[in-house]
């Protein structure tokens, strides 16, 4: 064997070589990182530590959820009371709907047929004041809706006499008189005919008020 | 030469390893290791040979293969018998590579001078 082949031939060998330990070495690198990574391969030292560590995040990732949690609550709460303050918004919207007669009406009720006798030779006549007593009686022993012939009473509705005829607001109706009320059918019976009532009032008077129990009226608006 | 060609081989090797890494199985990577500490000392010992003109490629490739495989098997009795025997290897390899880079070092700068 020449000197230019032995040459070759360990110069091939010590390639070889190198060449081989050379390409396990990244594999054992990658190899002995990842041990590193994986907490079987850590020193029970650092694996305490990062148990520490961890039990200290998870106490304040619990507070955190506790804080969270407060706070969602709060806003379902929150939402809560707002959906109940527009429930009760809706009903008392309803009720001054009513109140001002926007929308029509229909319950149990009771009705009051007033008939004065303006001819003859002692007529008797309505008088406004007894009017006013029935209408406020309505009111006071629980009437919720009142109309005049058909005419809605608000609040702020004046009713009197003109002459032979009732005024009701704007509109001016004549007798006989049909007072109907939607409410408290019981109460508003019992308050008409008290001794000593509106009902006896108008007796003496001679004006005639028929008071009639009615399980359905309906009031226009 | 044979230091370049050495140093070549080792790049090139670690850049095949890197484009094509191979598998090494966690649970034998202390005795793949501890092989290719053997295996860096027979490379450093058969350059301080033949730079001292005592090269023998038989002894060289045995050497490689050997101390490579007997290292493993220490490590994997040291396992087996719960004693650290592979420490044994590793300070046995680490020193003679201490010891054979000294005298590569020592060589080379006597012919320089």
């Amino acid at each position: 064997m020449t000197n230019r082949s032995l040459w070759r031939s360990t110069a091939l060998m010590f390639f070889a070589i190198s060449f081989l330990v050379g390409l396990f070495l990244p594999g054992q690198a990658r190899v002995v990182q990842e041990m590193k990574q994986s907490y079987q391969n850590q020193d029970p030292k650092d694996l305490i530590r990062v148990i520490k560590d961890l039990q200290g995040r998870k106490a304040t990732l619990l507070a955190e959820e506790t804080d969270m949690s407060q706070r969602v609550t709060q806003y379902l709460r929150a939402s809560d009371d707002t959906a109940a303050q527009v429930q009760q918004l809706q009903r008392e919207e309803a009720v001054l709907q009513q109140k001002i007669g926007k929308v029509p009406l229909e319950g149990p009720g009771i009705r009051v047929t007033i008939q004065e006798q303006s001819t003859g030779e002692s007529p008797s006549i309505l008088a406004d004041e007894d009017l006013l007593l029935l209408l406020n009686d309505l009111w006071a022993s629980g009437a919720e809706v009142i109309s005049l012939n058909g005419i809605r009473l608000l609040n702020s509705t004046a009713v009197f006499r003109a002459g032979l005829n009732v005024r009701v607001g704007d509109h001016v109706t004549t007798m006989p008189l049909r007072v109907e009320a939607i409410g408290d059918v019981e109460n508003m019976s019992k308050g008409l005919q008290m001794p000593g009532g509106v009902l006896d009032l108008l007796n003496l008077r001679r004006v005639s008020a028929i008071v009639q129990t009615v399980s359905l009226l309906k009031l226009s608006n | 030469m044979v230091g370049f060609v050495t140093v070549c081989g080792l790049v090139l090797g670690i850049i095949a390893g890197v484009l094509h890494p191979v598998h090494i199985p966690a649970i034998y990577s202390k005795y793949v290791g501890l092989a290719l500490l053997a295996g860096m000392d027979s490379i450093l010992g058969g350059i301080k040979g033949y730079l001292k003109d005592s090269f023998d490629a038989t002894v060289f490739f045995s050497g490689f293969l050997i101390n490579s495989l007997i290292a493993a098997l220490l490590g994997y009795l040291g396992d087996q018998l719960g004693i650290d025997l592979y420490l044994a290897a590793v300070v046995v390899f680490g020193s003679r590579m201490f010891q054979n880079i000294a005298v590569i070092r020592r060589v080379l700068l006597k012919k320089e001078a």
